[in-house]
């Protein structure tokens, strides 16, 4: 029997939403209409504050994974797409290394492997729920009560299986993209909106600031007599969102979207059509960014979990020297968030600001490497894990009677020019992408850089399909 | 991390906060109107009117910026500046820790004035000698930080860091919002985090959603009702194959917009006077009864739509639905014309015959002008029918039979008189001063196409001229425009820019922007409807002047082009192709013509080049230019009364001049052909079997009667051999050897003595005289070798 048969039984109680009958496309204003539902469940879960919380002040322990996991924390989207992300990652990762046996040409063997992703991602919920109640994440566990932690987790589980239903629906054909990247990728913009209007105002002794960059420009322009003074203020300050640090995020917007029309286009010809000629002739291209924003994804999951497990040795096993090996950590005066300060994690953890990556180039160039590295490594892999790789094309160009143009028609002779590109592109894309994290990071982009990355691909995934709608729906002979 | 009290409210702050968010709209808003953006007017232009053109040329600064300052614009700023002098007013409030205004010293002072400044203010505030209690706080804080900020190096440094001689101050968090926001009520929290809930997320999120459920219903480019595309779709109501001119208003009604038009019972007597109108104007629908039998709001579309091309005065309680039904039945036609144009027999090809009625319905509406008048004429001639005449404003029926008496029967003769000549005869047949005026106006607006067309093969570096079973092949398209009005005196051919021109459209409720249809057209059936066709076109005895003994010749040479030549009852054309015409408006099984490809096009570029071509010509050519126009054009001027006539306007309607052809373009302009014209492409799939292939490019405005064009295109195909169909026959060869530019021209010149494909040609030079003898030999010859080709 095989592994995949264990879920069978499951199916029935996971909840599921059922793809749009008959086959049927449904239309791209419908497809908006239910996007932006989702997007209004979100936001509201992840401004309703969970009931039965003691204190949510303190340390935040998985405060280096809220961007990937797009969760705002004491609020029902506390776990937010972390356990769906996980799950996915999880069963994609045993798919591609061939534990689990799936043949997904099989549609009750894909039917199946989504039951184990979902199976597995609400184990994932309710686990993380009661490991963070326990912990004293919501405050002391006896000061909570037995009720009151049952409340949260179900409240939690409860928000675990919205994300998994909203996800389905869009991923279903019922909307655009999937609910992960539009979570996340609305996550960072409105931290992005929020740091540049935010109407918060801070007094750190020098009177009352605005939080927001935007704001604080006119503010200071306003308010002080000296205006050169007030410029650079606004342009320079420090601990909170500057006009510099706005516009390096533009810049870094720019430059992704810049990067994403890098790509080679490899002409392929159809044998079904009758003349391989004129409009007939094929391209298929291979982008720069081929494995897109996947390696900032599992480069920030790797980290922000290393993080997470360092905090928690550290604080239990402080005084142990392979502990702190692993990293050292300490408050930061401001705002009481954990730092790493040593230790492997200090290491692969970006510095703080371009004067700081000066004061410690040790620190810079073991970051940089690291970022280059892991990101090249993660791309390649990722490639053969999720079928993109040089074999997996030339079957389905092969599938699709697809040849290359000037080429021998064989798999053989495909893979082989195939070859010539991809592994390339992955690994070389890859390292940009990790190059372009590391600029945005020390350019002090607002919402880090791996929240910007990806971000802007994510916005420019839902660009390229908004454009391909267009040309399926441009019937019209004079749009 | 040491937050002091809770979120507090501020209301200067909040000013602020309000202030940087108004001016991020407003300020760009500004810019945008001010950079010329906003004003719709600016952007379609009279093109015909100099006096229009003038006023838009260069408008003075002043004026540019009380067009974007509008009194809203200026009330705007008002309230912005209100805003700004707010808030600078409550700013005093908020207190801000300056060592050297607390000090009373420049900035850049020095130790000892420091010093100096510190002992002043301490015997004024010092404990020591002032009593008060507020005093001794006010140095202690104040005096004593800012003097140690200044001279402490520990301070300073602080000071320079955080901004606080003591280092990092507790930090206080607030929002800047008015203060009543935040009271300390316990039960207002819940409620305010409820407001801010539906008030910030879901309400927007809600409205866009409803949006998006409003504009469910319509869809595509027109946005048009889904219903009504599923019934211009159906077979009982929608668009079929022989579907002409006088049979699309019976489509164009079934729209669901018109169909939810509601009628109230107020239009009863309305509706009644309108019913007699329409059967004083079409005393064979009386019996009708299918006519009739339709649901009341169609039937008032209709007899709507037939009164106002009849120019009829419409009850005064329906003029509102009568522009409802004007404005919606151009989207409409718009649509029904992408219908037509749906590919039916094989990839890419349509009906042609409803494409065209569309486009001359389209016409017919904007001009109002009966669609009997219409009915007869073809596309490239007609200018010569009564339609073109009609469209002129106050001309009916009477006024065209007193024309007629004075040996004008179409529109061209009208445009070649002299303008004296033409006002004395308008005058004489009834009309006043000032509708001779308009007629005046109208037809110095009247446009005129010069087209040009070629068809290649676009392989991907270079163009190929042989085109093969199934190819994608290119058609470029050349077009220049001229108007009358470009010729008169003190016009600024610079004045032509903006969006689209707008056409001369006294009838039509709005301002009507001129479009332009190339439709590319086969109208190889037409050989065999061809006997068909003329049988129709004499017994519809519309055209007075024809002969039947022409007519029983041509179809005997078997021209393709033999059913189109009505030259013969039409002495002058205005914009006349010599080619095939496809007899759109005679609905016959046999013609099986096809549309293999459409363009829409404003044609404001090409009329810009005209009109710079039309100011160098009267530059260059004041007298003695008129022989050698009258002999470029390869026709002799007989229209013209005579040799001795005075010199008229080349680019009017009806001479002969070809821009495009070699002698043309030696005396146009310096520059090259490729400037010359408005160039643009339709891609369409060449025929699947080989063969000769007489195409039609037919060029419509939308907006005018009579200025139609054809133009004939003559495409070979030949047949694709098996080496070519897996891409490695002779244009593959070609395309491998690219950089041996001579191997390259070796190779394609084999094939270049066949014309296949290639055809530029100008319609005019075969416009036809008042009886065409030899204009028609020279056709006939033509149409011979044509024939002979095909054979």
């Amino acid at each position: 029997m095989r592994a995949l048969q264990l879920f069978q039984p499951l199916a029935k109680f996971i909840p599921e939403v059922e793809e749009p009958s008959g086959g049927k496309r449904v239309q791209f204003k419908d497809r908006l209409l239910y996007t932006l539902v989702c997007l209004a469940i979100f936001l509201v879960c992840s401004q309703l504050p969970l009931y039965g919380v003691k204190t949510t002040s303190g340390a935040d322990p998985l405060y280096w994974a809220r961007v990937i996991m797009a969760s705002s924390r004491g609020t029902v989207m506390e776990l937010g797409i972390g356990p769906t992300v996980t799950a996915g990652l999880i069963i994609q990762l045993l798919v591609g290394s061939k534990l689990l046996d799936v043949d997904t040409n099989v549609k009750s063997d894909r039917d199946l492997m989504k039951t184990a992703e979902h199976v597995l991602g609400l184990l994932i919920t309710v686990g993380q729920a009661i490991v963070y109640v326990l912990t004293g994440m919501y405050g002391e566990p006896s000061e909570v009560g037995v009720v009151n932690g049952i409340l949260i987790v179900l409240q939690l589980f409860i928000a675990g299986v919205l994300v998994l239903l909203l996800d389905e629906m869009l991923n279903n054909g019922w909307g655009l993209g999937s609910a992960i990247s539009l979570f996340i990728a609305t996550n960072i913009c409105e931290s992005i909106v929020w740091k540049a209007f935010s109407p918060y105002t801070l007094n750190v002794g020098r009177g009352p600031e605005f939080e927001g960059a935007v704001i604080a420009l006119v503010h200071f322009l306003l308010s002080r007599s000296d205006k050169t003074k007030a410029l650079k203020d606004a342009f320079y300050r420090e601990g909170l969102p500057n006009i510099m640090q706005l516009l390096a995020t533009v810049a870094i917007f720019l430059m992704v979207v810049y990067f994403q029309g890098f790509r080679v286009e490899l002409p392929i010809r159809s044998k079904r059509m009758r003349s391989g000629y004129g409009g007939n002739q094929q391209t298929y291209p291979i982008k720069l960014f081929y494995t897109s924003n996947m390696p900032i994804i599992l480069q920030s999951a790797l980290v922000s979990n290393l993080y997470f497990v360092s905090q928690l040795l550290f604080k239990r096993y402080g005084a142990n020297i392979l502990v702190q090996l692993l990293g050292r950590w300490q408050a930061d005066e401001s705002n009481a968030q954990m730092n790493p300060v040593g230790g492997l994690v200090y290491y692969i953890s970006p510095p703080q600001s371009l004067a700081a990556a000066a004061a410690n180039p040790m620190h810079t160039l073991f970051y940089v490497a690291f970022m280059l590295g892991i990101c090249a490594v993660f791309s390649i892999t990722w490639i053969e894990v999720s079928g993109q790789s040089a074999n997996d094309v030339a079957k389905q160009l092969r599938d699709q009677q697809y040849f290359l143009a000037g080429h021998r028609d064989t798999v053989s002779s495909l893979r082989k020019e195939l070859n010539r590109y991809i592994p390339t592109a992955a690994a070389f894309g890859g390292m940009c992408i990790g190059a372009l994290t590391i600029v945005a990071d020390f350019l002090g982009a607002i919402g880090s850089g791996t929240g910007i990355l990806l971000a802007v691909t994510i916005i420019y995934q839902y660009w390229e399909q908004y454009n391909k709608e267009k040309a399926q729906m441009g019937a019209g002979l004079f749009g | 991390m040491a937050v002091e009290g809770e979120h507090q409210g501020s209301t200067p702050m909040f000013g602020i906060f309000l202030l940087s968010m108004y001016s991020l709209v407003l300020i760009p808003l500004t810019l945008w109107r001010l950079g010329g953006g906003g004003g719709d007017e600016a952007e379609v232009v009279k093109t015909w009117s100099s006096k229009g053109g003038k006023g838009e040329k260069k408008k003075p600064l002043r004026e540019q910026l009380r067009a974007a300052f509008g009194t809203r614009m200026v009330l705007a700023w008002l309230v912005w500046a209100l805003l700004l002098w707010y808030v600078k007013h409550s700013m005093g409030g908020i207190e801000n820790f300056d060592p050297f205004a607390i000090l009373q010293v420049p900035v850049d002072a020095s130790d000892s004035e420091i010093k100096k400044a510190y002992r002043k203010l301490s015997l004024q505030y010092h404990p020591d000698k002032n009593p008060d209690p507020k005093a001794h706080a006010y140095f202690a804080t104040y005096i004593a930080k800012a003097y140690k900020a200044l001279t402490d190096e520990v301070s300073r440094e602080n000071y320079k860091k955080y901004g606080h001689p003591d280092g990092p101050q507790a930090m206080s968090v607030s929002v800047a919002l008015p203060e009543w926001f935040f009271s300390k009520d316990k039960q207002t929290a819940p409620l305010i985090l409820l407001v801010l809930l539906f008030g910030g997320i879901v309400t927007p999120l809600g409205i866009a959603a409803w949006y998006l459920m409003g504009t469910q219903k319509f869809v595509g480019p027109n946005q048009l009702m889904e219903e009504t595309i599923a019934l211009f779709m159906d077979p009982r109501y929608g668009i079929k194959a022989s579907q002409a001119l006088g049979r699309l208003p019976e489509t164009l009604v079934c729209a669901m917009e018109f169909i939810n038009l509601p009628t109230p019972s107020e239009q009863g007597p309305a509706m009644d006077e309108l019913r007699k109108t329409v059967l004083r104007l079409h005393p064979d629908l009386k019996d009708k009864a299918a006519f009739w039998k339709r649901r009341t709001s169609v039937l008032k579309v209709h007899m709507l739509l037939l009164a106002h091309v009849s120019r009829e005065e419409i009850p005064a309680a329906l003029q509102k639905d009568l522009e409802f039904v004007l404005t919606k039945s151009m989207p409409l036609l718009q649509e029904m014309l992408a219908m037509s144009m749906l590919p039916r027999t094989q990839p890419g090809y349509g009906w042609l015959t409803p494409a065209v009625g569309c486009i001359e319905l389209m016409q017919c509406i904007v001009q109002a002008v009966p669609l009997g008048a219409k009915k007869a004429a073809s596309v490239g001639k007609s200018s010569e029918t009564p339609a073109a005449l009609l469209q002129l404003p106050h001309f009916d029926g009477e006024v065209l039979r007193q024309l007629a008496r004075k040996k004008i029967k179409t529109l061209p003769e009208l445009q070649q008189l002299d303008q004296e000549e033409r006002h004395r005869l308008l005058k004489s047949c009834g009309l006043s001063g000032g509708e001779v005026e308009e007629v005046e106006t109208m037809l110095s607006a009247m446009p005129t196409v010069w087209v040009s067309a070629q068809c290649v093969v676009e392989a991907e570096e270079l163009d190929d001229d042989v085109v093969l079973e199934r190819d994608v092949v290119t058609c470029r398209i050349q077009v220049m425009l001229t108007r009358p009005s470009h010729m008169a005196a003190g016009f600024d051919p610079d004045s032509i820019k903006g969006k689209a021109a707008l056409a001369y459209a006294p009838r039509y409720t709005q301002p009507r922007e001129e479009g332009w249809y190339f439709i590319l057209a086969d109208a190889a059936a037409v050989r065999q409807a061809a006997g068909t066709w003329c049988a129709a076109s004499l017994a519809s005895g519309r055209h007075p002047g024809s002969s039947a003994c022409r007519w029983q010749r041509l179809p005997l040479a078997g021209l393709p082009q033999a059913g189109c030549r009505p030259a013969l009852h039409a002495p002058r054309l205005c914009a006349s192709g010599p080619g095939a015409r496809v007899p759109s408006s005679f609905p016959s099984a046999l013609v099986q013509n096809a549309s293999l490809g459409i363009t829409r096009q404003n044609l404001l570029q090409a009329e810009a080049i005209g009109a710079r071509y039309a100011a160098n010509w009267s530059a260059k050519h004041t007298t003695p230019a008129v022989a050698n126009v009258a002999g470029g054009g390869g026709g002799s001027g007989g229209g013209k009364p005579g040799g001795g006539a005075p010199p008229l306007n080349p680019l009017l309607a009806g001479t002969k001049l070809d821009p495009f052809a070699a002698n043309g373009s030696a005396e146009a302009l310096d520059s090259s052909i490729e400037e010359l014209g408005q160039t643009f492409e339709i891609k369409f799939f060449a025929p699947m079997a080989a063969g000769k292939y007489d195409l039609q490019l037919l060029c419509m405005p939308d907006s005018w009667v009579g200025c139609d064009r054809a133009v004939p295109i003559k495409l070979k195909v030949e047949p694709a051999t098996r080496a070519d169909r897996e891409g490695r026959g002779r244009r593959a060869a070609l395309q491998r050897t690219e950089e041996s530019e001579a191997f390259m021209r070796g190779a394609e010149g084999s094939d270049l003595d066949s014309d296949a494909g290639h055809e530029e040609e100008e319609g005019e030079d075969y416009d036809s005289e008042e009886f065409g003898t030899e204009e028609s030999g020279d056709e006939g010859e033509e149409g011979k070798s044509d024939a002979s080709d095909d054979d």
